[in-house]
């Protein structure tokens, strides 16, 4: 025994004079930089506001025209809260958080919102209740109130993401909601405002981590598929902690100091597409459809959109600290991965990113679509622009995006047009997963603002000031956010749903006087009746722009089905031309701006709801 | 852990033989009754009954004190039984009978370095040898002894000789690749013992830190270093290197500049300021100045040609950065990187189908390197969880 430790003594000295005259030689330039178990670009140098807070934590302005208020308080929201594990956040689980989906369950023309929740060891341990999650109902008047309970949606398992479709074509949204264990919720809508978990009779309740899902009608059956991304295989009995079995090396120090494990260095959990079998049940198809990821890449969100015009939805999914995919729909029911040859796979600097969130949006009016990733902190978040047929290159730093983003950890984004000036604009929230980055000048923070980008026209964007008591001085620790007109109004809200605290409803509140209209798309037979998938083409005073209806994205959340657009100061709209899912297209003569009108396939506008004067 | 069994099972198999009882000077032992005892040990063992043998050479060694057979076969048994403290002194009585029983000096040599008695190991196995200096088997056991007694030269030169006649033996070239770095750290030390202050010392001290990614400590004996010989050529590089690997790109910047105050025409701190530069997006004008330089004193410095492509890409000048790059290719043609960056080149000239060929190539070797990566996690994970 004496002898074999003095042995292995001697084996761990010689290993590490191995090491140092391996050390000796240079290898070719390194791409990446690894800060413990996620990617970094580097260590940056801390930016400071005047009062030497770090920047995502101050910089404020008191001046200035304030363009979305926090109306949290007002709304009601503020009457739930997220919580997670606990305020240590000692392992990776605690400090994911969750999404946030923005539908109209009870089909009575305004937004509904539904939040989950995550868990707490004592609710585990049965010791206390579990964390509900929400789903707050528009009461039409600014507020909302939390019908979760009677709707039968509380989850009260771990949950990560959400997604809404209507994946039985009974013309009422339902719910998919993703959980770290027990397995993931299908709420299937009982036109009655309640629900029913039909997930394990569907065959989509999976069991182990699952994150951002995604709705989209793959093989064009007209019924809605599903793909849920994986993130790490992760056992509550044994949670990774530095040196223990579940970690492959030691990935559990940031910037040098000790923080939960992960994602590197855990094994990551595969995903999966579950093929919509028209009957209630699902397939999981993903080996055959060519994307399980195979490597076991830590999946965080996904979104079905067509990338290439073809009318068949690709795939895109947002890693952490590892590659993203793009998956090139080829329409017989199979997926090519394209993602290094797209260009999406790595930021311009050939380096994984630690992918939160995903923002697609046609931001050049120029009918493609591109896509905001956002990502760590001492990285910048990446703006991926469309070139061509599955071709992206990536121009966050001419693009104004990256300098600015570079503190910051970025979860959910999405480009929405704030101001109705007919150019889209990007939001992203923000959030660190390490509370210990307050202890230390890193010039990042465990709250951040969030960023709301300018579309400058032109393919720049600039940086809107956060102004004192507007919500963009918010210093929230953010997750998933969610985009969609709460109000009617014209104008695009967001909601947040941030880490062990109540969730934010920031209101579009911008004093514009631009022009605005909206579209609530009916699919046709032979198509997802809630038109996920469709695109519509705008053009008014000879700009076109492109707006998709789409489910899933921005950091495991769910944005408003219906397409809104700016107009700025157009007040004719000279064409509309949808592409329904599959590819069938169809002209409609929109009368007036101001309006939301519901499109049905083959029937034109259907319905209105209008409003006096722009956006107000 | 692998500590020369095969050899030493190499070793017992040599001696298996037992040595066929010969009248000595006291011949007339030899009697019918010894006689038989040997037949029946020899019986005994062709069974596999080592327990029996061993207890009728014990009766034959009470009958016939003097038969030095008969003691090297007794010994060889509890040899094989790896009773080494009893082999030890019936060897060595058979020895004092008779000297020139070479396997049985062999074998009391080997049952010392097992009992760990290696000064006592050493002049038997060396005997052994020049009894029989083709026996390897003897050779890489005296290599081992010689190591554990700490006289590493000679067990340097028993190792080449063993290893000019089995140049294929994997363990061999290991335990000389061991003996190698075990001399080498006694090397180190000495710089230690002389003064642990020295710059040298700490800078030693900061390699061990680096080579374990203790890069905090790293920082702080390569400091250390500095401040001891700031105009010593090799400390500020030592200790930029380190913010570089940390990703520290301003403080790197300052120890490269201060290298090249030291040291102008040193090719890998000018590539390294320069990235450094490029890599906290400084200016690409002055990066590709450093790299311009690097490279003329290095041209075959292939990380500076990388850079500099980067550089000339980011300065729009994708056409310039062509010929670093396929330089690079040549010489490393499965490092990604370059392959992504000649898909940048090819796209900014409208080569749409070599960008996506290279991208193509890009993600292939990406794709590899990612699918190793996960297999050793996983092989490591299983392995973690596995053991108890």
């Amino acid at each position: 025994m004496k002898r074999s430790k003095k042995k292995a003594r001697a084996t761990e000295r010689l290993i590490v004079l191995t090491v140092l005259l391996a050390c000796a030689g240079t290898g070719l330039a390194q791409m990446g930089s690894q800060q413990g178990g996620t990617s970094t670009g580097g260590v940056f140098a801390p930016v400071h506001d005047t009062n030497n807070r770090p920047i995502t934590a101050g910089g404020f302005v008191s001046k200035g025209t304030i363009v979305f208020k926090d109306a949290t308080h007002e709304s009601g929201l503020d009457s739930w809260r997220y919580s997670s594990g606990t305020p240590a956040k000692k392992y990776i689980v605690e400090s994911l958080g969750g999404g946030v989906a923005l539908l109209d369950y009870n089909n009575d023309g305004w937004l509904d919102i539904y939040l989950v929740n995550g868990m707490t060891y004592d609710a585990m341990s049965g010791k206390a209740e579990p964390p509900h999650a929400a789903l707050f109902r528009n009461n039409h008047d600014g507020t909302f109130t939390n019908v979760a309970v009677q709707a039968g949606v509380t989850n009260d398992r771990w949950g990560v993401g959400v997604a809404v479709g209507d994946f039985d074509n009974d013309g009422w949204s339902d719910i998919y909601v993703t959980n770290i264990s027990g397995g993931n919720r299908l709420y299937h809508n009982n036109h009655d405002g309640t629900f029913t978990d039909v997930a394990q009779k569907a065959g989509v309740a999976l069991g182990t981590w699952s994150t951002g899902p995604t709705f989209g009608d793959y093989d064009g059956d007209g019924f809605l598929d599903l793909f849920v991304p994986g993130y790490v295989s992760y056992d509550f009995s044994h949670p990774p902690v530095a040196r223990s079995d579940q970690v492959a090396s030691n990935n559990c120090l940031f910037r040098g100091e000790p923080v939960f494990c992960g994602p590197r260095g855990l094994q990551g959990e595969h995903d999966h597409l579950f093929h919509n079998n028209g009957n209630g049940t699902f397939t999981d198809v993903s080996a055959t459809a060519g994307v399980d990821d195979a490597p076991g890449y830590y999946g965080l969100t996904s979104l079905f959109a067509d990338l290439d015009g073809d009318g068949k939805p690709d795939l895109l999914v947002a890693n952490d600290s590892t590659p993203n995919y793009l998956y090139q729909n080829k329409g017989n029911g199979k997926f090519a991965d394209v993602s290094f040859e797209s260009g999406y796979a790595v930021n311009g600097q050939g380096r994984p990113t630690a992918t939160m969130g995903i923002a697609v949006g046609d931001y050049l009016n120029n009918g493609k679509l591109d896509i905001a990733d956002t990502d760590f902190s001492d990285d910048y978040d990446v703006l991926y622009q469309n070139d061509g047929p599955l071709s992206y290159s990536d121009v966050s730093y001419p693009s104004g995006i990256a300098a600015p983003t570079i503190p910051f950890l970025g979860w959910g984004a999405g480009f929405i047009d704030f101001d109705n000036d007919g150019w889209k604009d990007l939001f992203i929230a923000n959030g660190h997963v390490y509370p210990q980055v307050d202890k230390h000048d890193w010039g990042t923070s465990f709250a951040q603002r969030p960023l709301l980008f300018r579309n400058m026209k032109n393919g720049k964007f600039s940086l809107m000031p956060a102004i004192e008591g507007g919500g963009l001085a918010l210093v929230l620790k953010a997750r998933g956010a969610a985009f969609g007109d709460l109000f009617n109004d014209g104008k695009i809200d967001v909601v947040i749903n941030n880490l062990d605290g109540p969730p934010t409803l920031l209101r579009d509140i911008d004093p514009d006087h631009n022009h605005w209209v909206e579209f609530r798309l009916i699919g046709g037979p032979g198509e997802p009746r809630d038109a996920i998938g469709a695109s519509v083409f705008l053009t008014a005073r000879g700009i076109t722009q492109r707006g998709d209806v789409l489910s899933g994205g921005s950091f495991a959340s769910s944005n408003d089905l219906r397409v809104h657009f700016g107009l700025g100061q157009a007040t004719r709209i000279d064409r509309v031309e949808l592409t329904w899912p599959g590819g069938r297209k169809e002209k409609v003569a929109v009368p007036t701006p101001d309006c939301i009108y519901t499109i049905e396939q083959g029937h034109g506008i259907t319905g209105r709801m209008c409003r006096k004067g722009p956006g107000k | 852990m692998f500590r020369g069994l095969k050899w030493l099972s190499g070793i017992c198999l040599a001696v298996v033989v037992v040595v066929p009882l010969r009248a000595q000077s006291t011949g007339d032992e030899v009697t019918p009754a010894v006689q038989r005892l040997y037949a029946e040990a020899r019986t005994a063992q062709q069974q596999g009954d080592a327990t029996t043998a061993i207890a009728k050479y014990r009766a034959m060694i009470r009958v016939a004190p003097h038969l030095a057979p008969a003691y090297n076969n007794l010994g060889m048994l509890y040899f094989n039984e790896h009773d080494y403290s009893k082999a030890v002194p019936v060897l060595e009585a058979g020895l004092k009978l008779n000297a020139d029983m070479s396997t049985a000096v062999a074998m009391l040599g080997l049952s010392y370095f097992e009992l760990g008695e290696n000064l006592k190991a050493e002049p038997l196995l060396e005997r052994a040898l020049r009894a029989n200096p083709a026996d390897d088997n003897l050779q890489i056991s005296l290599a081992h002894v010689l190591l554990a007694v700490g006289k590493r030269d000679d067990a340097v030169q028993r190792l080449n000789e063993y290893l000019r006649r089995n140049p294929t033996d994997q363990e061999a070239w290991y335990l000389l690749g061991k003996t190698y770095l075990q001399m080498s750290e006694d090397a180190l030390a000495k710089v230690n013992q002389i003064d642990p202050n020295s710059y040298v010392a700490h800078e030693v001290a900061g390699e061990i830190d680096e080579s374990m990614k203790n890069y905090d400590g790293a920082l702080v004996e390569f400091k250390k270093s500095v401040d001891l010989a700031p105009q010593q050529a090799g400390t500020h590089l030592r200790l930029g290197n380190v913010y570089w690997v940390m990703g520290k790109w301003q403080s790197a910047q300052e120890q490269f500049h201060a290298e090249l105050a030291i040291a102008p025409t040193d090719c890998i701190a000018r590539w390294k300021l320069a990235d450094s530069i490029l890599r906290a997006d400084g200016s690409n004008a002055e990066a590709l100045v450093n790299l311009n330089q690097s490279i003329a004193g290095c041209p075959t410095l292939m990380q500076a040609r990388v850079d500099r492509a980067q550089a000339l890409i980011k300065l729009n000048r994708q056409k310039e950065a062509l010929p670093d790059l396929l330089m690079a290719e040549k010489d490393s043609p499965d490092e990604p990187t370059i392959h992504f960056l000649l898909a940048s080149v090819y796209r900014a000239e409208g080569r749409t189908d070599e960008a996506r060929q290279e991208l193509h190539t890009y993600g292939e070797l990406q794709r590899q390197a990612s699918a190793a990566v996960s297999e050793r996690a996983n092989e490591e994970i299983k392995e973690k969880s596995q053991s108890h």
